[in-house]
């Protein structure tokens, strides 16, 4: 008997395929198009006024031998993506088990940390360089004039700077790592903590054992969207500190950046920018590496 | 067959010829000599392109005034038989017993028809001020100019070169565009910047007439003219004290310091210190003015100490010599004797303007800054007593004067592949050396890079304004290279190791004079 043509898993796959065209077809129109050309270019000299000439390894072998802001930049990042990626893990679950209760009015809680995610970057800059500023700042105010506890001088002292950055940062972004953690707690079977309970467990027993296991997967997603984006911090360290202090806050995009439109060495910036993509396209696959033991995958029944 | 004439029909016809000869006869008798009546059309050969308000039309029977904007003749006043009159909106054909068009003048020859050409103007200010843009400055270009439309797109200023980059690669840049003259260089030696000689040749421009000395050779780079000045930058650096806490001190309010020593001894006068710390303070010396665009204390001290940058063809360094490490020395040492150290004023030394909310809020007495301060201070602290000065000098320098740098500013350009040359140059011409710059200029309440302008009524309701103004003729044009930026970010970047005690004034100023050789070097090197 001949099978019939349009089988359910034939038409589900097509149905997909039409419902991730648009991302498809964005990605091959603005995305693949740069890509390609970054790279092309990273064997260039080119300054964006005049046609880019080819210069083979030069741009490469500079980066690698003759570059110290390079490897600071690199170092600057890898800090700070060090710092951030784990408090956007921890802060976020946490917010999402707090908001993840019945209580009144957690709505009006979730919307209310949700809220600085949809602030504009640079508009929050601004107000955190206020209240951070070492001098005349509110948290100075709050803590070290009002109750003499002395407060650390971000932004502006090179050890204190990329944990400044790293606040702000938590603070804008906290909001989307809670909606994710709070709809990966909201898919916990309630019958595994009811199974957990008739077996004793205590309430932080039942959060090791039963929740972070079932929301390995979306911590695991957290942190490659996390390294991904912290990876290519810019807005903040540019309106922040451009840099400074001792650039400390030199990040690698801020860097890249310079190098672009600053110095028009456009070239040289398509070379960084091909490293940097390797760099992330490296980590992510360490991830996924590390997540075949870490990460739990509720598996079909077969 | 032969027709029979009767005596009635004789003389009926007799009475009818009778009749009309009298007619013509009471009508030739009645009248003067009949109009001129012109068929045929004249060929177009000068065209008045000057709005005439009023044309007087004389006619043999009434004299009409018609709104004639254009008006096409065989000859300049002339009696001339004229039948077509061009206005501002089409050509029209009239048969009219027209004997007499006197124009006023005639100004240049155009093309009878003209398409409206739209210019597409870019700049990074006009935010605060769009209905001045929008109601004064465009239509009165455009009454001016009735066939150039204007097209304003106000961008970001943080990211004006990332758009005009893009743009200028992608073929579809703007006509004229706003440009920092710190950037005029580097845009015009990879040709990303047309130059405009032509257009002021043309035009019979006399720029060193038009503009301030200081101001219009920043929008050059080896001796062509790519940009025109907007605005005076008045000394890149200026110097702002309050006059509340000198008389508080002692002091005589409308007397600043005008030398390094008078600076030293009044700014120490001003710093009180209570148990260790010091409370108010006199002055931050190498105060990095972030978001200024230079943050280099470095060149703001440098002309006042005596010495230079860069030699006229900006490709040799002049600051690594005795005033340059007199220049690195002095500020360090400064900052130990008023600040007690650096640590003391980091934190001010930010980037959303803590040293300003300390000035105003009388935490800090002295201190630099360009003349958009004037406006900034009088829209955060519209009550401050303050005064406005030019950079006190080396005293110990025998070459040591009052002297500002200026190798930054505002300026028009038109980028590559700007498409309306002729109608961008106009614009561009109306913006910075017309009328137009006093509009710009007089909403953000800003110097002009136009003399003249700087008398305007407009100013002078700013106590401050003659002060400031004082100071602009003192400001003299620093050579800027094509790597402007780079240099800059060096000598930021080695002022701030200085100043953080992480090496010594000499070393500072051998590393700054070695990287800016070798960005010039490298530079000039691959051309």
């Amino acid at each position: 008997m001949r099978a019939p043509r349009w089988t359910i898993a034939r038409r589900e796959a097509v149905w997909g395929f039409i419902f991730i065209s648009p991302w498809v077809l964005g990605f091959l129109i603005f995305n693949l198009g740069p890509t390609v050309a970054i790279f092309a270019w990273g064997f260039s000299e080119y300054d964006i006024l005049q046609a880019p000439k080819f210069a083979g390894l030069k741009n490469y072998i500079e980066i690698f031998t003759d570059d110290e802001k390079f490897l600071k930049s690199l170092a600057n990042t890898a800090i700070y993506v060090g710092l951030l990626v784990p408090c956007q893990v921890v802060l976020g679950f946490l917010l999402a088990v707090l908001v993840n209760t019945k209580l009144r009015l957690v709505s009006l809680f979730r919307a209310f940390y949700f809220l600085p995610t949809v602030m504009p970057l640079v508009v929050a800059s601004v107000v955190w360089a206020w209240v951070l500023q070492p001098e005349l700042g509110l948290l100075k105010f709050l803590l070290e004039d009002t109750m003499g506890i002395p407060t650390p001088r971000f932004l502006v002292d090179e050890m204190w700077s990329k944990p400044g950055i790293v606040i702000l940062t938590v603070w804008s972004s906290i909001g989307v790592q809670m909606i994710l953690f709070l709809a990966a707690l909201q898919a916990v079977p309630p019958h595994l903590y009811e199974a957990a309970e008739i077996d004793g467990a205590s309430p932080f027993r039942k959060l090791i054992h039963v929740t972070v296991p079932l929301v390995s997967p979306t911590i695991f997603l957290v942190i490659i969207i996390g390294i991904i984006n912290s990876f290519q911090v810019f807005t903040t360290a540019f309106v922040l500190t451009g840099g400074g202090p001792l650039d400390s806050t030199l990040f690698y995009v801020l860097y890249l950046w310079r190098k672009a439109f600053v110095s028009f060495e456009f070239g040289y910036a398509s070379a960084l920018a091909t490293i940097l993509f390797f760099i992330i396209m490296v980590l992510t696959a360490l991830s996924f590496w590390a997540s075949r033991r870490l990460v739990h995958y509720e598996q079909p029944e077969s | 067959m032969a027709r029979l004439v009767t005596r009635r029909g004789m003389l009926r016809t007799s009475a009818g010829a009778a009749l009309g000869l009298t007619g013509a006869a009471v009508l030739a008798a009645c009248g003067e000599t009949s109009p001129t009546i012109v068929t045929k059309e004249v060929a177009v050969e000068t065209v008045v392109i000057k709005e005439v308000p009023v044309q007087t039309v004389v006619t043999r029977t009434e004299i009409k005034e018609v709104p004639v904007q254009t008006v096409v003749t065989q000859t300049q006043i002339k009696e001339v038989p004229v039948e077509r009159i061009v206005t501002r909106e089409k050509i029209v054909t009239k048969t009219v017993p027209i004997e007499r068009v006197v124009t006023r003048e005639v100004i240049k020859e155009v093309p009878a028809e003209r398409e409206t050409v739209k210019v597409r103007w870019q700049e990074v200010w006009s935010d605060a001020f769009q209905p001045t843009v929008e109601e004064k400055m465009i239509p009165g270009f455009e009454a001016r100019f009735p066939y150039i439309q204007i097209e304003n797109e106000r961008i970001e200023e943080a990211q004006m070169y990332e758009i005009y980059l893009t743009q200028i690669a992608g073929g579809d840049p703007p006509d004229v565009i706003q440009i920092q003259e710190s950037r005029v260089p580097q845009f015009a030696a990879r040709g990303g910047i047309i130059p405009l000689d032509a257009f002021i040749g043309k035009a019979g421009l006399n720029l060193s007439e038009i503009f301030y000395a200081g101001e219009w050779p920043k929008g050059s780079w080896l001796g062509v003219q790519y940009a025109l000045p907007l605005d005076n930058t008045g000394a890149w650096y200026l110097f702002w004290w309050n006059k509340d806490t000198f008389e508080e001190i002692g002091l005589d309010p409308d007397t600043p310091p005008t030398t390094w020593t008078e600076l030293e001894e009044m700014a120490l006068k001003a710093t009180v210190r209570e148990d260790g710390e010091i409370t108010r303070h006199g002055m931050f010396v190498p105060e990095m003015i972030k978001n200024a665009g230079t943050d280099a204390s470095f060149k703001g001290w440098q002309f006042p100490a005596g010495g230079d940058m860069f030699t006229e063809d900006a490709k040799t360094v002049l600051f690594d010599d005795e005033i340059g490490l007199r220049n690195v020395t002095w500020q360090y040492d400064m900052v130990q004797k008023l600040n007690d150290g650096w640590d003391n004023i980091l934190g001010y030394m930010d980037a959303v303007g803590a040293s300003r909310t300390a000035f105003y809020n009388g935490l800090l007495t002295m201190r630099v800054e360009g003349v958009w301060f004037l406006g900034v201070m009088r829209r955060d602290a519209p009550n401050i007593n303050a005064g406005v000065s030019h950079m006190p000098y080396d005293d110990t320098n025998p070459n040591g004067r009052p002297r500002s740098i200026s190798d930054d500013g505002w300026a028009y350009g038109m980028p590559k592949g700007a498409q309306n040359l002729e109608e961008g140059w106009e614009w561009l011409r109306y913006l910075t050396a017309d009328e137009g710059n006093l509009a710009f200029m007089g909403n953000l309440k800003r110097p002009s890079s136009v003399p003249k302008f700087n008398d305007d009524p407009i100013y002078q309701s700013e106590p401050l304004w003659n002060d400031l103004k004082a100071t602009l003729p003192l400001v003299e044009a620093s050579p800027i290279t094509p790597v402007n930026p780079d240099i800059d970010q060096v000598l930021k970047d080695e002022m701030e190791l200085l100043m953080a005690g992480k090496q010594s004034p000499e070393e500072t100023l051998a590393s700054m004079a070695g990287q800016t050789r070798e960005l010039l070097d490298e530079f000039f090197s691959s051309r």
